[in-house]
């Protein structure tokens, strides 16, 4: 957090300041309160008809539902900055969600795929709000934070029992070239205005780029080092 | 009719309940009534105790018990379909999203109590748990809202789990009970 920044501690501080602030906490909350709900509902559950057996279905059910409670948890504290509640509503706002909800989950292996590769972006992102000067929104962050990296252990789970088997492999590998090649995008352009100004308000402390790069990383360790499988070269430069 | 206001008792009820308080326990006499009602609506021929938390993924994750699974995720397919036919689609999410939302803290903290007297130190199987517990509460509201009844089986189901036991599994012509 920027040494100049002092901490935002309660809803009541966080109205006396300045506009600017106050604009910059809300695009962050909704982004959040948007992305959690919008996963859910196109990934998380959906993928419980893809699970195996009851016992993933029931643990994909429990993961879905966590999530849900991640929107509900942004979503409250929305509420309570200002934020009309249809805005966070995937189906009522103009704001889209991300990009990487335009693709589609067609098997429970995309879906591990994407627990151990799309929620460790999360888990990113989530990270860098860890020091928030908004100290309600680095409260709601480190709330989420366990489930989280459940959520990736998981997807790590999952995608090492499938790859027991060459066929399992052959699967899991074929659900990383589909889904990876669009998860680097989740963290916003490089040189960002937005990012900038969150830095500058001690909201985060990473650049886009900073984390797009720690993230290819932290993913090359999951797909490459745990797995022995590839992960897809992506060209970071194009964001 | 879709009758939200019993759905919201089911929801508020959830704190209440005993959530996985008798799995692992030999069947008391006052449940054998429980049970059996249940067998009969599932269709199964006999009842077998699963003994053991450490047991719920071999009984849960064997691929025989798809089919009865599938069957009930049909079935809750169906009356999904009839609610939004007779009231309409925000109104049942409106007054599903409220037995999701209660239970989310609860069943999870009635799982993780359940591993502990267990011995158990799989995380897992704690959300496995929390996550059936939660599909019974749902299910049965559908069915409760829409007036299927005491006799319905997610009814039933419910009732089971509310009172501290896991109907785990059907395979084949046998109900798994824990």
């Amino acid at each position: 957090m920027s040494a100049s920044v002092a901490e935002v501690k309660t809803i009541e501080e966080f109205a006396a300041q300045s506009p600017e602030y106050q604009a910059a906490v809300k695009k962050l909350v909704l982004s959040h309160a948007i992305n959690e709900l919008y996963g859910a509902q196109v990934f998380d559950e959906p993928a419980v008809a893809y699970a195996p057996t009851p016992y993933w279905k029931w643990l994909t059910c429990r993961i879905a539902m966590e999530e849900y409670g991640h929107h509900v948890r942004f979503a409250d504290l929305g509420k309570q900055i200002g934020i009309p509640e249809d805005d966070m509503i995937p189906q009522r706002t103009a704001k889209k969600p991300l990009s990487i909800f335009e693709q589609t989950l067609d098997t429970f292996e995309e879906f591990a795929v994407l627990k151990m590769l799309g929620d460790l972006g999360e888990i990113i992102q989530v990270e860098d709000l860890l020091k928030c000067s908004f100290v309600p929104l680095r409260t709601a962050a480190r709330a989420t934070m366990p489930e989280e990296k459940f959520h990736v252990k998981f997807g790590d789970d999952a995608c090492a029992e499938i790859c027991a088997t060459p066929e399992g492999k052959e699967r899991i590998q074929a659900a990383i070239d589909k889904i990876f090649p669009t998860l680097p995008a989740f963290f916003g352009r490089s040189n960002s205005r937005n990012n900038q100004i969150f830095r500058e308000f001690g909201l985060k402390e990473r650049t886009n780029e900073g984390m797009r790069e720690d993230y290819v990383n932290r993913a090359r360790v999951s797909v490459e080092e745990r797995l022995g499988l590839k992960l897809p070269d992506v060209d970071l430069s194009q964001y | 009719m879709f009758d939200a206001t019993r759905v919201h008792a089911l929801a508020v009820a959830i704190p209440a309940a005993h959530w996985f308080a008798l799995c692992g326990l030999p069947f008391a006499d006052e449940e054998r009534v429980r049970i059996e009602e249940l067998r009969l609506a599932s269709g199964a021929q006999r009842v077998e105790r699963v003994g053991s938390w450490h047991s719920v993924r071999v009984v849960a994750d064997d691929p025989r018990a798809l089919a009865a699974y599938d069957a009930d995720a049909a079935e809750a397919a169906r009356l999904k379909s009839v609610a939004i036919a007779v009231t309409d689609a925000p109104t049942v999410l409106r007054a599903t999203s409220e037995v999701v939302e209660r239970g989310l803290g609860v069943l999870f903290e009635a799982a993780r109590q359940a591993a502990d007297r267990a011995r158990s130190d799989d995380a897992t199987t704690v959300r496995v748990a929390a996550g059936a517990a939660s599909e019974a509460i749902y299910r049965a509201a559908l069915a409760w809202a829409l007036g299927e009844g005491n006799s319905h089986r997610f009814v039933l189901t419910h009732a089971l789990f509310a009172s501290g036991r896991w109907p785990l599994a059907r395979i084949d012509d046998t109900l798994y009970v824990l």
